[in-house]
């Protein structure tokens, strides 16, 4: 048998769930006969609801949309590079007239997340020369592109 | 996880989503200034998004995150030690609204979550990140041991400091 200094080690693994269920049996054995090894869990139970009720504290609203245009900048040049690279050579040739097709498409649509500027950058793409601030949302509107232009391919 | 590996962007969205609110509760409680703790929470999404195509799903998601956020908030917190600053002031209580006039129980209760918060805010670091990621987070010891790389025993050994040194803490009279 334990001392009570022995079980006030184990106090806190057992209310976390986590004691072995040998130890914890004679724990258990123990409590009721001891009024300090008792009294050191109720202080302990009454510290974790303290803890549990402690208020959250949130992110604020502009969090998602800081976060997105971190990864556009931290995406800038290479990552971009890479992402028209990975479009094989083939699909240059015969992709270069359809992306312009998809781009006369997406602006006759009036979509307002390719500004004039992102159309330059879209245009310099084909010189594989890309250094340009990028954002989610054109970001998206390119992804929107390479579909397109993979059906138009078929 | 997985279907993020695989370049989904709308799978990281979701995981985003889901982590956000536990990841910058956990920094905000690690580090002093609570905009550092977004940057440093974004930071944590950011190589999370970087290494996505990388993942092995040998670890728990969880796992991966918290290791990556305790990781960053012990680096800010050496470099905020070399330039003396305090340690965690503005606690959170403070910043809430108080409680409608006349309700004595919601006051006391303010009064003991933010003696608390004092006292969690000067624990020695891995403690208080070992019983930020139990009693917060939710976690298993054997998961802490993983996010603190330490073993299941310190990891219980430092859950009962904390919880020694808080109760210590909080039975001291107020200054
Ligand atoms: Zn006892």
């Amino acid at each position: 048998m334990k001392g009570c200094e022995a079980y006030n080690h184990e106090l806190d693994a057992y209310i976390d769930g986590e004691l072995d269920p040998r130890t914890s049996e004679l724990l258990q054995a123990h409590l009721p006969g001891c009024g300090a090894c008792t009294g050191a869990l109720g202080r302990r139970e009454s510290l974790e609801h303290v803890l549990r009720s402690l208020p959250p504290v949130q992110p604020s609203p502009q969090f998602e949309a800081r976060f997105w245009a971190r990864v556009a900048r931290a995406e800038e040049g290479p990552s971009w590079r890479e992402r028209w690279f990975r479009v094989p050579r083939l699909a240059w040739v015969a992709g270069g007239a359809a992306l312009a097709v998809g781009l006369a498409l997406l602006v006759s649509l009036g979509d307002p997340a390719l500004s004039a500027q992102d159309w330059a950058i879209v245009a310099d793409a084909e010189g594989f020369d890309l250094v340009l601030e990028a954002d989610p949302e054109l970001l998206a509107a390119l992804d929107v592109l390479e579909s397109w232009r993979g059906s138009e391919e078929l | 996880m997985l279907q993020v590996r695989g370049g989904d962007r709308r799978a990281f969205e979701a995981l985003f989503r889901r982590y956000t609110p536990p990841l910058v509760n956990f920094l905000a409680r690690m580090v002093p200034e609570r905009a550092r703790a977004e940057e440093l929470a974004q930071e944590v999404f950011l190589r999370i998004y970087q290494a996505r195509d990388r993942y092995e799903p040998r670890a728990r998601f969880s796992t991966w995150l918290f290791s990556i956020a305790h990781n960053l908030a012990l680096n800010e917190l050496s470099r905020s030690y070399r330039k003396r600053e305090r340690p965690l002031e503005d606690p959170v209580v403070e910043r809430m609204q108080d409680p409608q006039p006349g309700a004595e129980q919601r006051l006391e209760g303010k009064r003991a979550a933010r003696a608390i918060e004092a006292a969690l805010a000067r624990l020695p670091e891995r403690q208080r990140a070992a019983l930020l990621l139990r009693v917060e987070q939710g976690l298993g010891y054997a998961e802490i041991a993983d996010v603190l790389d330490a073993s299941s025993a310190s990891v219980k050994s430092l859950i009962h400091r904390a919880r020694e040194s808080l109760l210590a803490r909080l039975d001291e009279p107020e200054s």
